[in-house]
């Protein structure tokens, strides 16, 4: 049977309005009457596998091998039933090529004014981000080695310290064998801390005028030292050792801590900054 | 053609509205007809249409070469589905959206010079694909819509919708058999749609 009708099943592409369509219309925009798109669609085996829904929805798009095509084009001379299915689909995709396209109701372009210019803003902010970002990363750091060379005074910190256990032995009455244990610390803090706390970044040379010089010189470097090299015990008690004469002298400044937490408060500041402008910018 | 459209996006990358804008000429209808077609309402589809313009200006930056109009296309997609999620968890909405499409959106199709049954009949008929599309799942009618609607080829409805070629082919069977059987149940009683449809 094939061959003399079956011409007209063969893939249209795309088939616009106008264009030929094949002999049966089965629904046509243009011819008036009912019968026109009611008719023809009736009866119908439903029971297509995917895989053939796959095939003739291929088929309709042109979009089969040459030998999916040559197999499928021999069963559909052989099978009504799939020619029946072949032909309403055909149907259903000519209707919707067909649907007329919507005029847009108004233009959509973009005011020039106040239409944001991407570039520029995006990268300012980001500069601006990273930079406020790493100003309060640097602030945080430098307050946190400030704390940590000063930690006898900030009690509660101190313990977290490598260097503040050194710095202690000296303040206790000089027995250093006891006061290595952390558990004294807070007890044996408060003056000697102070006197310490102020001298390795405030004013190296010399910190406090009440203070003996000798003496004061002699510990200021031992404290530095025991801040900047967490590691070396033995050399940090040596100085230590020799500086409890002095350390009780100095009377316990009140202001050492102020510039550290201000330092401390400003960076998280900018840091909080920069991570809100993130929020904000968008 | 294509070197003056890859012209104009690179000036709208550089910030240049204006260069920016005639693309938008270029392509607002078909995207506002694809977002018609997806949401079934001319507010929503012109409200997604202008959000998908400022978002294409806004990340115009990161467009690196490639197709603009499939780049385009698919953000418009997923607003529409943005839109879509978003009208699920408020039911309301989409039951008027359907009903809009009933007077406002269809008159285009009336013409003055054809018959007046003629004119019904074809209203009737669009109206009744919109409401095949409607009853869709999401992904086939995007599928269905950039296939048949618009006419493009399946590899760049794999690259809007961000499914692969096989994915898109199936869809594309499965929603043209689905409206195929509505239409096919529509044509026997074609006043029903409305009652029938739920």
């Amino acid at each position: 049977m094939g061959k003399p009708g079956f011409p007209a099943l063969r893939p249209d592409g795309r088939v616009r309005k106008g264009a030929a369509v094949p002999k049966k219309p089965l629904f046509t925009l243009s011819l008036c009457g009912e019968a026109a798109y009611k008719t023809d669609m009736q009866p119908s085996s439903n029971n297509l596998s995917d895989s053939d829904l796959e095939l003739l929805s291929a088929y309709i798009d042109n979009a089969l091998s040459v030998a999916e095509r040559v197999n499928l084009e021999r069963r559909l001379a052989a099978d009504p039933r799939l020619r029946a299915e072949l032909e309403q689909l055909q149907a259903t995709t000519r209707l919707l090529r067909q649907l007329p396209p919507v005029p847009p109701p108004r233009s959509f372009t973009l005011d020039p004014a106040p239409a944001p210019r991407p570039a520029p803003v995006f990268r300012l902010s980001w500069f601006m981000q990273l930079g406020s970002g790493l100003a309060g990363l640097a602030l945080v750091l430098l307050a946190t080695v400030q704390l940590l060379a000063s930690a006898p005074w900030a009690v509660g910190m101190a313990p977290a310290a490598a260097p503040a256990p050194v710095v202690l032995e000296v303040s206790p009455t000089g027995t250093t064998t006891s006061s290595t244990d952390e558990s004294n610390v807070p007890a044996a803090t408060p003056a000697p801390a102070a006197g310490i706390a102020s001298t390795p970044f405030e004013a190296p040379p010399q910190p406090h005028a009440t203070a003996p010089a000798s003496s004061d010189t002699s510990a200021a470097p031992a404290s530095a030292d025991s801040a900047r090299q967490s590691a070396p015990e033995a050399p940090a008690t040596a100085g230590a050792a020799q500086a409890p004469p002095a350390e009780v002298k100095p009377p316990p400044a009140p202001r050492p801590g102020f510039p550290a937490g201000l330092t401390l408060t400003l960076g998280l500041a900018l840091i909080a900054l920069a991570l809100a402008w993130r929020f904000i910018a968008r | 053609m294509a070197s003056e459209e890859a012209r104009l996006v690179e000036a709208g990358q550089r910030g240049d509205v204006e260069a920016f804008n005639q693309l938008v000429r270029l392509y607002e209808a078909r995207v506002y007809n694809l977002c018609y077609r997806m949401l079934g309402d001319a507010d929503a589809a012109a409200d997604v249409t202008q959000e998908t313009f400022i978002a294409a200006y806004r990340n115009l930056p990161r467009f690196r070469g490639g197709v603009f109009r499939a780049w385009l296309l698919r953000i418009a997609t997923n607003a529409c589905h943005d839109t879509l999620r978003a009208r699920k968890r408020r039911p309301a909405v989409s039951l008027d959206a359907a009903q809009e499409s009933e007077s406002g959106p269809l008159s285009y199709l009336a013409d003055t010079t054809e018959a007046p049954d003629e004119t019904a009949l074809r209203r009737e008929l669009a109206r009744a694909i919109e409401q095949g599309l409607a009853q869709l799942p999401d992904d086939q009618r995007v599928v269905v819509i950039l296939s048949d609607v618009q006419g493009l080829a399946y590899e760049e409805i794999a690259e809007i919708t961000g499914a692969n070629l096989g994915t898109v082919k199936s869809r594309l069977s499965r929603g043209r058999a689905r409206l195929r059987d509505f239409l096919r149940a529509g044509e026997l009683l074609p006043s029903k749609f409305r009652h029938d449809d739920e």
